[in-house]
């Protein structure tokens, strides 16, 4: 059995997710909408890779990539709090709204994408529908340099996915815009009492989410063989599933289960494959099959009706006793 | 005094006699032209529709996004032929996006069929077709498939017509060629899709018929975001089962990502790669990675293509005025348009299901165009038995789809 390869799919898809996922329990969990145009985030992050490829000839850096994908992502991001979200909260909207109105954003974005990508194709004569993989040179000269040989996807989301994580660790827990945003996660009123800015703090919360989530669509371009205007929906499953168990609360648990459900659907799936022969539909039913027996057997915050991993620690240390 | 006066007046009504004369005469004069002219510029015109149902998006779009122009040309043509004839007849395409999916497509043909239209050019995929098959026999609805193959389809008396031949002569083909290529084992990798189910149930019973052996079928979903771990499930049983070769069928899509995945498997790098041409022209496959895997594995496609034919070289010049450039079955589609309005000018215009049927057998039996001759079998699909043979390669340092030999009545030719 070639494990190799599931290993490596597993390997770069746990960063794709993480980068995805984070973002979706951040965003819940600071403004409580749960937003339905994630995918959007991923698509576009993807996209603007694609099209500075394009315009840059087939020689765009990861840092180039990097920075508009993030900028782009994030400003979505801040639209769809400053143009929908926000004007749907001060009219006080039941979070159902809030969701049925970013479903509707999604289809808007997505549609206008395919006009971009149609209107594009006529221009520049090259097929954005299903665009082949991107290859950063920068990170091509840098592997060049120290005669590195393994596939690009696996430096550069590497190197991105622990950028973004450690700068997300220090932005959080040793900043006071970070402590900020956990209190207003914590407790709007109270923070708000405190002094704490709720509406710029929402809208940097919803240009960090944005920002990050795009940057998993730039790694997706780099490993896929083929990206298209429904990427952002693939991808998009497996960030709901793991923020889910997360809690929608827990960013920790939702990084882990997101590389939890990369091993499970490529590395359980080759082994279904290879050794019974089962075919490849089954696959989201084994990541789902995973996801309800966690949701059942151990829920977590809001999903599942459970609590917070951090309060049912303290309770359980209260119960053990001292 | 009062004699001038009176003068004066008779002048004045003379005048303005004289005046109203001039101006009712211009008046008159011009609008007498006028009207001569709208009756000799403007006869009425009868507009006539052919519904259009291609994957604009989707995992074919890449290939099915440069029909759009093809079709563009040929009702131009249709209505350059029309006026040369001095008929009133004006054809307009209503083109839908089906987005390769079978459920999309069947909407566009219930969209088509209420809003009056009778004949449907598309969709692409056998799937689809299959899944409109039984619309169209219930209301008699006109279907001219440009790309679907499928032997599955291949029922006589039916209302679809096919301009790409029926794949039981090209998995025959394919058959003989592995043969010769001292190919006696192989893997079947393919999409769960109609056309590559049938396209190697076809081509087992060819090869094991000629004394090959398909030691192994691996079958993947559609619509998967990435396909890196049924790579990994072919590579392990390519390791295991040390094929001869590999015979894969896939699409735009999935194809570039799995030939992507697959030039990274040192097990799949060392077996050749049989492929069909239901990626070919699809342009995020031309990357170096894959073109350098396709000389690694000696990969070689085949594609139902007359031998010669002037007529598609002067139709790809043309495609380039129109901003198109062709992919896989371009001529084929170019083919489809201009039979169905041929046979609906043979028919004066008709809506007339029976009476179209009929004109379009008749009209396809002197009928040349870019996809060679556009004769029809008792089935309504196109009889031609030649298939050339590609691989992928680089040229002047792009890359690109080359021609590299041709298939006829069993005969094999390689030119490189």
């Amino acid at each position: 059995m070639e494990i190799a390869r599931a290993l490596i799919c597993s390997y770069v898809f746990s960063w794709i997710y993480i980068l995805s996922s984070i973002p979706l329990t951040l965003s819940y969990r600071t403004t409580k909408v749960f937003n339905f145009a994630h995918p959007v985030f991923i698509t576009y992050g993807a996209y603007v890779a694609i099209f500075l490829n394009e315009f840059l000839n087939k020689n765009t850096p990861l840092f180039i990539a990097a920075l508009f994908s993030f900028t782009t992502g994030g400003l979505i991001g801040v639209l769809n709090y400053l143009l929908i979200i926000r004007p749907l909260h001060q009219r006080g909207a039941s979070p159902n709204v809030h969701m049925i109105a970013t479903m509707g954003a999604w289809f808007v974005y997505q549609y206008a994408l395919y006009i971009i990508c149609q209107v594009l194709m006529k221009l520049r004569g090259a097929s954005f529908l299903s665009y082949p993989s991107v290859e950063y040179v920068d990170i091509s000269y840098i592997q060049r340099a120290i005669g590195l040989n393994t596939p690009q996807y696996i430096v550069t989301s590497t190197t991105l996915g622990l950028v973004v994580i450690l700068s997300l660790y220090v932005l959080l827990n040793k900043t006071m815009l970070g402590f900020a945003m956990r209190g207003i996660a914590d407790n709007q009123i109270l923070a708000t009492l405190c002094g704490i800015p709720r509406d710029k703090l929402m809208a940097l919360t919803w240009f960090l989410t944005g920002g990050i989530t795009a940057l998993s669509g730039i790694l997706w371009v780099n490993f896929s063989g083929s990206t298209t205007p429904e990427i952002g929906l693939h991808v998009v499953v497996i960030n709901f599933a793991a923020a889910f168990i997360g809690g929608l609360s827990s960013l920790l648990v939702t990084a882990l289960a997101s590389a939890a459900l990369a091993l499970t659907e490529n590395i359980v799936f080759l082994f279904l494959s290879y050794h019974l022969g089962l075919q490849p539909t089954i696959r989201l039913a084994i990541v789902f099959g995973v996801v309800f027996t966690i949701l059942v057997i151990r829920p977590p915050l809001g999903a599942g009706g459970g609590l917070p991993y951090r309060f049912r620690t303290r309770i359980g240390r209260k119960v053990a006793g001292p | 005094m009062e004699l001038i006066t009176n003068t004066r007046f008779m002048l004045i009504i003379a005048s303005t006699l004289l005046i109203g004369i001039v101006i009712g005469y211009t008046i008159g004069y011009y609008m007498g032209q006028t009207t001569v002219q709208t009756t000799q510029t403007t006869p009425i015109q009868r507009k006539y529709i052919l519904g259009v149902s291609i994957a604009l998006s989707g995992p074919i779009s890449s290939i099915c996004v440069q029909w759009e122009p093809v079709v563009r040309m040929a009702i131009d043509d249709l209505n350059n032929i029309s006026r040369s004839m001095g008929l009133n007849l004006v054809f307009e395409p209503y083109i839908l996006d089906d987005k390769g999916s079978p459920e999309e497509a069947l909407k566009n043909a219930q969209t088509f069929y209420a809003a009056g239209i009778r004949i449907m050019i598309g969709p692409p995929l056998s799937s689809q077709l299959k899944a409109i098959k039984a619309f169209s026999d219930a209301n008699k609805f006109i279907i001219i498939a440009p790309c679907s193959n499928s032997p599955t389809l291949a029922i006589p008396g039916d209302y679809i017509f096919r301009t790409q031949p029926s794949a039981i002569a090209e998995s025959e083909a394919l058959a003989v060629l592995a043969i010769r290529e001292n190919i006696r084992s192989i893997i079947s990798f393919h999409i769960d899709d109609e056309f590559c189910n049938v396209f190697s149930k076809y081509f087992k019973d060819s090869f094991e018929k000629r004394g090959g052996r398909i030691v192994h079928e691996i079958v993947y979903s559609p619509g998967q975001a990435d396909y890196g771990t049924d790579v990994a499930t072919l590579a392990s049983f390519a390791r295991s089962l040390t094929p001869d070769a590999i015979l894969y069928c896939g699409y735009g899509t999935d194809g570039a990502n799995i030939l992507s995945h697959a030039a990274e498997e040192p097990a799949l790098r060392a077996t050749r790669w049989l492929v069909v041409e239901s990626f070919y022209g699809a342009s995020e496959v031309l990357v170096p990675k894959i073109i350098e895997f396709a000389q690694q594995v000696r990969m070689i496609g085949i594609r139902p293509a007359p031998l010669v034919n002037p007529l598609y070289d002067e139709f790809v010049n043309r495609l380039r005025n129109y901003g198109g450039t062709p992919t896989y079955c371009s001529e084929n589609v170019y083919d489809a348009v201009m039979i169905a309005g041929l046979a609906v000018l043979r028919t004066g215009g008709s809506t007339d299901p029976d009476e179209l049927r009929e004109a379009i057998v008749q009209v396809a039996k002197t009928y040349y165009g870019p996809g060679g001759w556009g004769l029809l079998d008792e089935n309504g699909d196109r009889v031609q038995a030649a298939f050339k043979l590609w691989t992928l390669s680089m040229v002047n340092g792009t890359p690109q789809y080359v021609d590299i030999g041709y298939i006829s009545d069993s005969t094999i030719v390689m030119e490189s």
